[in-house]
């Protein structure tokens, strides 16, 4: 847990920022008059303060529920992302937060149920259409459960509006709150993985590739719809053999016929992100491959990208059908 | 490394130019200013004065002063009224907020540590009052104006030591006593300014421009963007060759920075990412 706890003033008094504070009475309390002052400034240092990551507790203003970016979908017409935290628990070397933010410390809103009634004005403008709600983009949508109460507290909101999907996406093993809650057709659990060598070198902090599937398996037999993210793909010597090996150790777990969709994304960052992550992490061996910019986003060369989405598709559908199976590849 | 500190008081000052064996820089310049240069290690200190104003000029003249330096360690040393805390306490500020203005600054607190730590006011008049359970300075939000452009924000830090509260007031403050509150909290200062130092040291080592640099701007003219592509490529050279030196004389038949900078990215691309597989 974090040692300093920034809040807004304007929310001290808030349930959950009550609640917060009480659970955690040694933290350092700052007040500030919004969390921007905190987590924009440019003179700060992410990768130092990934060190001892800092709480702010604050009230989201506006922009609550957003269009995805191009290719994020699986399958949905309406795609909508949430994001009632900014920042990580976990420290994943290629994830574009690190060039996107200043500040490591997590951002969490409290208002939730501000949220919730502009993902339901979403629902209504949709009419009879299915709309898709992903949690995951600015943060992991389980790991600091125990701090948010996030999934739970959604869970209900969500089990009221079956026409409306919740996508919780993570690397998280702390699956409590699902286990406590009757499984539920329109919320879909969904993990994202590499091969564990490359796991234990560049997602610091992050379970296991062995218990997440473990997780997963749990999960789907408690009737959860599940779902794979292999996304980014990375590029290393030998790739092939690493990603093959993690797809037969996933699907030698999980019940294929059960998934409700594997995604597959290439390695991307925005050029300005790129620049922001590489200066942090000169010494980093994803940034010293080959890459390449195109179009304003740094990627592998398109010939290495797309020999790997080639071979990683093929030997995806080796286990799963054509129909779930979606490769989020923007153009 | 470079540590500078910001002191309004000769008193202030004190404790810290005898542990740090501080010599008087000559000849006088606007500001009184302390220092100790090695190669290793350079560490200087200002006497700003009283108030705000006299602390950003002194801040901005020091920077100046040591050659703009980047990654540096600024502190804040001086005393501080507060409401209750015991006169004597060291304290470490998470917040410093101009009275004047408003404005706040969030020194980020990377380090952890047992110290106490409290927001601080700066105020213009010398307060006596203590409306607020906070400290109440008169250099800190000065200070930060301008350290925190010279720096990140995690090396910049204001330390504090409790000089006044309701039980003590702020009458009774002279130069001896000034003198014997910081020097009693010198080496608790002086540890969490180690560090600190510490990591502002690996911060510089991770961002260290790469050995061969040197002998290639020398041999060849690179352009500014050029010299930021070598800088990346030289880089790139240690993470996938770190048992390797790069040797310039591998590239003498290189006709100028453009083929020099292709032949090496050639290279570097062919080789293998192992992720210490």
């Amino acid at each position: 847990m974090s040692d300093s706890i920034y809040i807004e003033h304007a929310i001290q008094n808030h349930p959950r920022v009550l609640d917060l504070t009480t659970r955690y009475p040694n933290a350092r309390r700052i007040f500030c008059e919004r969390y921007n002052e905190v987590f924009n400034p440019a003179a700060q240092n992410f990768r130092l303060q990934k060190n001892n990551p800092a709480l702010i507790l604050a009230q989201k203003q506006s922009g609550f529920v957003l269009p995805v970016p191009e290719g994020y979908g699986v399958g949905g017409e309406h795609n909508f992302y949430f994001s009632h935290m900014l920042n990580c628990v976990y420290d994943c070397r290629y994830c574009f937060l690190q060039g996107m933010y200043r500040s490591a410390n997590y951002v969490l809103f409290v208002n939730y149920e501000d949220f919730e009634c502009e993902i339901d004005k979403t629902i209504g403008a949709a009419g009879d259409a299915e709309c898709w709600f992903f949690s995951g983009y600015d943060c992991d949508s389980l790991a600091l459960e125990g701090l948010s109460g996030f999934v739970t507290h959604f869970l209900k909101f969500f089990a009221e509006r079956p026409r409306a999907y919740l996508e919780l996406r993570t690397k998280s093993t702390q699956i409590n709150s699902l286990r406590s809650h009757e499984a539920l057709s329109n919320v879909v659990v969904a993990y994202s993985f590499t091969p564990q060598a490359i796991s234990s070198a560049l997602e610091h902090k992050v379970p296991s590739v062995e218990k997440r599937i473990a997780v997963l398996q749990e999960l789907q037999q408690l009737g959860w719809p599940v779902a794979l993210r292999f996304d980014p793909l990375i590029y290393c010597e030998n790739y092939q053999f690493y990603y093959k090996e993690l797809f037969a150790q996933v699907f030698a777990v999980l019940d294929s016929q059960k998934i409700h969709s594997v995604s597959l994304g290439p390695f991307r960052l925005p050029k300005s992100f790129y620049n922001n992550i590489s200066r942090l992490y000169p010494d980093e061996a994803l940034f010293a491959g080959p890459l390449a910019l195109n179009k304003g986003m740094v990627s592998y060369p398109e010939e290495f990208e797309q020999e790997m989405l080639t071979f990683c598709e093929k030997e995806i559908l080796e286990h799963v059908p054509a129909e779930i199976f979606f490769p989020c590849v923007a153009v | 490394m470079s540590l500078y500190f910001v002191t309004a008081l000769k008193a202030e000052a004190a404790a810290l130019i005898d542990h740090y064996r501080l010599k008087a820089r000559t000849p006088k310049g606007l500001f009184p200013v302390y220092e100790s240069n090695t190669e290793a290690h350079a560490c200087a200190l200002v006497v700003s004065g009283i108030g705000k104003p006299a602390a950003a000029a002194a801040t901005a003249y020091l920077h100046s002063l040591m050659g703009e330096p980047r990654d540096a360690v600024w502190v804040n040393v001086g005393i501080a009224g507060h409401h209750t805390r015991e006169v004597g306490e060291l304290v470490i500020a998470n917040k410093v907020t101009d009275a004047a203005t408003q404005r706040s600054w969030y020194p980020p607190q990377v380090l952890k540590h047992t110290l106490s730590t409290e927001a601080l006011i700066t105020v213009d008049r010398p307060e006596t009052d203590y409306p607020k359970p906070v400290m109440y300075d008169m250099e800190a939000a000065g200070f930060y104006s301008i350290a925190s452009k010279c720096s990140s924000m995690e090396f910049v830090q204001s330390c504090k030591i409790i000089s006044d509260n309701q039980q003590s007031p702020a009458d009774d403050i002279n130069r001896d006593y000034v003198k014997r509150l910081l020097e009693n909290n010198i080496n608790i200062l002086a540890d969490f300014v180690k560090r600190l130092e510490q990591y502002a040291t690996e911060w510089r080592r991770i961002n260290a421009m790469p050995e061969a640099y040197d002998h290639f701007v020398q041999q060849w003219h690179f352009t500014v963007t050029q010299q930021n592509i070598l800088k990346t490529q030289l880089r790139r050279w240690q993470v996938l060759l770190p048992d390797q030196v790069c040797d310039i004389s591998a590239y003498k038949s290189c006709r100028n920075a453009s083929e020099v900078l292709s032949s090496l990215g050639d290279m570097l691309d062919k080789r293998p990412v192992k992720f210490g597989m």
